[in-house]
C-alpha cells in the first residue's frame, strides 16, 4: 500500500481512462482496470472484494430493468413498419413546403424518439428512409444531414429513454420525473430545429425545393385511413406508458414491461410477427443491454475506488473553486461535460461523471431533476460533435454510399443544430419551468 | 463503438494449427450459444412483469416473487451477454484513432491492453466470484430484499458462468489478435 495526496490519485485515474479509452480499447475494461490497479495499491486485496460487490449489486439493480425493456419495446414497434407508413404520410403533407422534408425528418425523429430509447436506431431509419428522398429532391447536402443527425439524437432524450433509465438510478433521482421533465425540453428542441429549417429555406430557397405537386397527388382520404391504421395503436401504447409513469400507477419498469408485451401483439396484429422477428429483438436487447452495463458494472467499481480515496472531494473542490458563484460553478460543470462529449459517450459520462458532479450540484442549491435535464440536454450536442459522434457515426454506417456523403457536408450541417442546442439550454436555464412544471403536476 | 454490429464471420479451417482453430471455434460456439439462449430471459422478464401487474391491479393479489425474480433475469441477460458482444465486437471503443489504424496496430493494441487489462480484471474478479458461489451454497444464503427469500446460489452461479464464458472468449480474441501480429495474417 502506497501513500499517495488524494490530487495525485485523481490525476493517476482520470489520466489513465483518458490515455486507454483514446487507444481504443474497449470503453468498460479500460475503466475497470485502471479502478482495479490503483485500488490495489491503496487498497490491498480489499479491492477485489469491493469490485464483486458493486458488480453484483449493480447487475440486480432493479431500476435499470426498464433499460432492457424499453429496447424490446422500441425494437419490436420497429418492425410493425409504422415509421415508413408515417414518413409518406408526412411526406404527401408537407413536401409541397420550402424545407419541408426537412422538417418532416424532424418531426420522424420526433416521433421515432417516443418509441425507442437509443439514437442508434432512429438514426439508421431516417438515414436510411428519409435523407435519400432530400437528396433525390435536390436538397442540400449538409441540410439533409443535420436534419437526419439532429432529429434522430432526439431519440435519447424524449422518453422512453435508456439514458434517462440510467440517470436516474446514478443521481438517485426519480426516473418517472426524468422522463417526465424531458418531455417539453425535447419538443423545444424540435420546435426550434423545425422553424430554424423553415427560416433557413425561405432565405435560401435553393437548399430545399419544394417536392413536385405530381408526386404528391394521392389520394387523400386513402392515405389518411392508412396512417391511421398504423399510427394510432403505436400513439396508445407510447401514451399509455408514459400516462402510467405520469399518474404513479407503475414505475418504468413495469410500464416498460407492459409496453413491451403491448408492442408485441401490435406486431402480431400487423402479422409482422414471426420467431425470427423475436429472436432477433431478444438478441439485439440482450445486445445492447449487456454492452451498456458493461461499462456500467466496471464505472462503478471505478468510482467506488475513486470516492473512497477521496478523489470524489478534490474533483467536487477544484469545481467549487470557480470564481463567479453558483453560477460560474454550473457553467464549468457543463463546459466540462461537452468537452468529455467529444471524446467519451454518454455511457461513460453518465456512469463516472453523474455521482461525482451531482452532490455538487445538489450543494449549491440545484433542482436535482433540472440539473440532470440540463446535463442530458447538453449530451445531445456530444452525439453531433465530431470526433466522437454516435449520431455521425450512424449516418455514415447506413446513407446509402451513392448518396456520396462526405465528412465536412455532415459537420457543415451539424453546426446550426448544435448553435440550437445551447439556445435550448439558455431557455432552460432562464425559463426553468420547461423543465420543472411537467414533473411537478404528477401526482406522485 | 456505441453498439456498432459488424457481421461475424466464422473462422472456416484451411490447415495449420487445426487444435487452436478447433478449440476457438468452441469458444466462439460456446459464446454465441450462451448468448442466444439467455436472450429468452428477456422474453421472460416481459412476461414476468406483465403476470405480476395484472395479479397486482385486476386481482389486488401481487406476488412475492416477480420483483427478483426479475432483478436475477436482468442480471443474467447483463452477464451472460458480454461474452456474445465480444465476440461480435459489440462492446465500445472509442474510435477515434483506433478505426484508422492497420490491422497490425489494431493487434497490438488488442494484445497490449488484453494483457494488462482485460485478463487481471476480468480473471479476478471471476476469482473473487467463484468463493461467494461455493459460500452461497454452502451456507444456503437467501436474498432479503423482499420477504421471498429466494436462494442467491442459482444467480451467483449464473455470473460465475457468464464471466468465465466471457474470460473464455476474451482468450479466444487474444490468440487470434496475437496469431495476427506474429504471422501477419488472420487465423
Amino acid at each position: 500500500m502506497i501513500e499517495l495526496s488524494p490530487e495525485i490519485i485523481t490525476v493517476i485515474m482520470l489520466g489513465g481512462i483518458l490515455v486507454g479509452v483514446l487507444l481504443g480499447y474497449h470503453t468498460g475494461i479500460v475503466v475497470g482496470a485502471v479502478g482495479l490497479a490503483v485500488g490495489y495499491m491503496l487498497l490491498g486485496s480489499t479491492v477485489f472484494e469491493l469490485i464483486y460487490q458493486r458488480f453484483y449489486s449493480i447487475v440486480l439493480t432493479y431500476p435499470f430493468l426498464a433499460a432492457p425493456l424499453f429496447i424490446f419495446m422500441g425494437a419490436m414497434l420497429e418492425r410493425s413498419g409504422v415509421s415508413e407508413t408515417l414518413y409518406e404520410a408526412l411526406y404527401v403533407w408537407l413536401g409541397g413546403l420550402r424545407g419541408g422534408l426537412a422538417i418532416t425528418t424532424v418531426l420522424m425523429g420526433t416521433i421515432l424518439a417516443a418509441c425507442v430509447g437509443i439514437i442508434g436506431a432512429s438514426v439508421t431509419m431516417l438515414s436510411l428512409v428519409a435523407l435519400p428522398a432530400m437528396i433525390k429532391r435536390g436538397y442540400s447536402k449538409s441540410l439533409a444531414c443535420g436534419s437526419v443527425c439532429a432529429g434522430g439524437t432526439l431519440g435519447i432524450l424524449i422518453p422512453p429513454s435508456i439514458m434517462l433509465v440510467i440517470y436516474g438510478p446514478m443521481a438517485l433521482v426519480s426516473v418517472g420525473k426524468l422522463f417526465m421533465a424531458a418531455i417539453f425540453p425535447g419538443l423545444l428542441l424540435s420546435f426550434l430545429y423545425c422553424t430554424y429549417i423553415a427560416v433557413r429555406c425561405l432565405l435560401q430557397p435553393k437548399v430545399a425545393p419544394p417536392v413536385p405537386i405530381e408526386e404528391r397527388r394521392i389520394s387523400f382520404l386513402k392515405k389518411t385511413i392508412k396512417v391511421i391504421i398504423a399510427v394510432v395503436p403505436t400513439a396508445v401504447i407510447i401514451l399509455s406508458v408514459l400516462g402510467t409513469i405520469f399518474f404513479g400507477l407503475a414505475p418504468p419498469t413495469e410500464a416498460g414491461a407492459i409496453g413491451a408485451f403491448a408492442a408485441t401483439l401490435l406486431a402480431i396484429a400487423y402479422r409482422k410477427f414471426n420467431f425470427k422477428t423475436l429472436r432477433e429483438t431478444m438478441l439485439r436487447t440482450l445486445h445492447i443491454t449487456s454492452m451498456i452495463m458493461l461499462i456500467g458494472v466496471m464505472s462503478v467499481a471505478f468510482v467506488g475506488v475513486f470516492m473512497s480515496a477521496r478523489c470524489g472531494n478534490v474533483v467536487q473542490d477544484v469545481i467549487l473553486s470557480t470564481p463567479g458563484g453558483k453560477w460560474g460553478v454550473f457553467g464549468v460543470i457543463m463546459f466540462i461535460i461537452f468537452m468529455l462529449g467529444f471524446f467519451i459517450e454518454w455511457i461513460g459520462i453518465v456512469f463516472i461523471i453523474i455521482p461525482i458532479v451531482t452532490p455538487v450540484g445538489t450543494a449549491l442549491g440545484f433542482d436535482p431533476v433540472w440539473f440532470g435535464m440540463m446535463i442530458c440536454v447538453n449530451l445531445q450536442m456530444a452525439f453531433m460533435t465530431p470526433p466522437f459522434a454516435s449520431a455521425i457515426f450512424y449516418l455514415r454506417g447506413s446513407a446509402p454510399k451513392e448518396l456520396g456523403i462526405t465528412m465536412p457536408d455532415i459537420i457543415k450541417g451539424v453546426v446550426p443544430f448544435v448553435l440550437l442546442i445551447i439556445v435550448a439550454l439558455a431557455l432552460c436555464t432562464l425559463f426553468p419551468q420547461i423543465i420543472l412544471w411537467l414533473p411537478g403536476q404528477m401526482i406522485r | 463503438m456505441f453498439c456498432s454490429v459488424r457481421e461475424w464471420h466464422p473462422i472456416l479451417p484451411q490447415g495449420g494449427m487445426p487444435f487452436v482453430r478447433g478449440t476457438l471455434s468452441v469458444a466462439d460456439s460456446i459464446s454465441e450459444w450462451l448468448g442466444r439462449s439467455v436472450s429468452w430471459f428477456a422474453f421472460a422478464l416481459i412476461l414476468v412483469s406483465v403476470y405480476d401487474v395484472v395479479l397486482r391491479y385486476v386481482f389486488n393479489k401481487p406476488t412475492i416473487w416477480a420483483y427478483e425474480t426479475s432483478c436475477m433475469l436482468g442480471a443474467t441477460i447483463i452477464v451472460a451477454g458480454w461474452g456474445y458482444v465480444l465476440l461480435h465486437h459489440g462492446h465500445v471503443r472509442v474510435d477515434v484513432f483506433y478505426s484508422r489504424m492497420s490491422t497490425r496496430k489494431k493487434a497490438i493494441i488488442d494484445v497490449v491492453c488484453g494483457l494488462l487489462l482485460f485478463f487481471p480484471l476480468i480473471i479476478s474478479l471471476l476469482w473473487t466470484s467463484i468463493p461467494w458461489m461455493v459460500d452461497a451454497w454452502v451456507r444456503n444464503e437467501v436474498m432479503v430484499e423482499t420477504y421471498w427469500y429466494p436462494p442467491a446460489a442459482p444467480i451467483r452461479t449464473l455470473l460465475v458462468i457468464g464471466l468465465a464464458v466471457f474470460t473464455l472468449q476474451g482468450i479466444a480474441q487474444f490468440m487470434r489478435d496475437l496469431h495476427l501480429l506474429i504471422k501477419s495474417e488472420p487465423l
